[in-house]
């Protein structure tokens, strides 16, 4: 017996999590949303800063595949409904292996925007779906298409702290309005 | 998840409550994973008998144990080789639970390898209570655990150490410990009812 896609998926979910709040010093807060409607596993936050988040999919392997006589992949694929799939740079997929003997994910993780993930993992259309399959070398001296989205788990705070930076500067939010800066005398400072 | 018993170093910065989640979900976990699944928990909607989760055997309903998480992200030096996990929590007189099916579990979750240390701790609620220096002040028991973190420790708390990868195994013969237990109760209960009559086939 194994354990069930139901509580692999929850494990995953929960490691991810865990890897962000501890990894991050506390400053990542993540929030499950109520209903699945819209493929989103966590809305992730910087503590404090509303209206800054950004959404993330959870897709685990517990099992590698040998491709080659030294390399060993993680293989994953699903298929997304065409009128679901949402393209946006506030959107990211995570993919990792959960390790049955170690009881924990294993490095590297993959952190991956959607525009990206859509993209490289070989789309197909079928019916009315998108079938993605994702191959990645789990090997430490791979250059294959996913090494930029690598991702060691104890960096993986970081790294989300990263991103949420660079987000929020793409943030409509963050945008001035327009002809604001033609209005004289105004001084705009940003920390 | 009014989980008190959390005790930080100085190097973890995550709130008490991102602490109590992170635990109960990391020992949820080695629950899942080290019985292959078999392990099902259950946590209470509400927390009023300090229990965080309800575990019992996939299929078996009826013989459930009840488990609360303590953990501590440091770990105290009590004299030059020697590193304990301490744990302190206190526990309202009329909310004391001494019973065969509650338990604790204990365990020093490293910031450095964000997952916990071996040894864990299982220990019955009876002999915690008795054995982690109780000091009653006004209407609350205070409760102290201190347990060695080395490998060749002989403490009162040795019988309870767990490695973490064995979690699953070592709950799941707790459980069918307490249901022969329970199973043999129920057979003295009978042999004192009146006018019962015992009837075998040859």
């Amino acid at each position: 017996m194994r354990i069930s896609s139901v509580q692999q998926g929850l494990i995953t979910e929960n490691e991810f999590a865990k890897f962000l709040m501890v990894g991050s010093g506390g400053k990542i807060e993540l929030a499950r949303p109520m209903s699945d409607d819209e493929a989103r596993d966590f809305e992730v936050h910087i503590r404090g800063k509303y209206g800054m988040g950004f959404a993330c999919q959870v897709k685990s392997a517990m099992s590698l595949h040998k491709m080659s006589k030294n390399a060993r992949y993680i293989n994953i694929f699903f298929d997304i409904p065409i009128e679901r799939l949402v393209n946006s740079p506030f959107y990211w997929f995570f993919v990792a292996y959960l390790d049955p003997k170690s009881m924990g994910l294993a490095d590297p993780t993959f952190l991956i925007p959607s525009e990206d993930f859509h993209r490289l993992a070989a789309p197909i259309q079928r019916g009315g779906k998108w079938r993605f399959s994702m191959a990645a070398s789990m090997e430490a001296k791979s250059r294959d298409r996913w090494n930029p989205y690598r991702v060691g788990t104890r960096e993986l705070g970081a790294r989300v702290l990263e991103i949420s930076r660079d987000l929020s500067k793409l943030h409509p939010g963050a945008k001035l309005p327009p002809g604001l800066l033609a209005i004289p005398g105004v001084l705009v400072v940003r920390a | 998840m009014g989980n008190q018993g959390r005790s930080q170093g100085g190097a973890a910065k995550i709130s008490f409550v991102q602490q109590g989640i992170v635990t109960q979900n990391e020992f949820a976990k080695l629950l899942m994973m080290g019985s292959n699944g078999r392990i099902e928990l259950a946590a209470p909607l509400t927390d009023d008998e300090r229990r965080d989760f309800e575990v019992h055997v996939h299929g078996r309903y009826g013989s459930a144990l009840a488990l609360q998480v303590k953990s501590a992200m440091g770990l105290a030096r009590l004299s030059v080789n020697s590193l304990y996990l301490r744990v302190h929590f206190g526990v309202r007189a009329s909310r004391l639970v001494n019973d065969p099916v509650f338990w604790y579990f204990l365990a020093y979750f490293n910031p450095a390898t964000i997952r916990f240390d071996d040894p864990t701790f299982l220990v019955p609620s009876a002999f915690l209570h008795e054995h982690a220096s109780p000091r009653k002040k006004g209407d609350e028991w205070l409760f102290t655990f201190q347990a060695s973190m080395e490998p060749g420790s002989h403490d009162q708390w040795e019988p309870y150490r767990v490695s973490q990868l064995a979690l699953g195994k070592k709950v799941t013969h707790v459980i069918d410990d307490l249901r022969k237990l329970h199973a043999s109760l129920d057979t003295s209960q009978l042999l004192a009812m009146p006018e019962l009559i015992w009837a075998r086939t040859p």
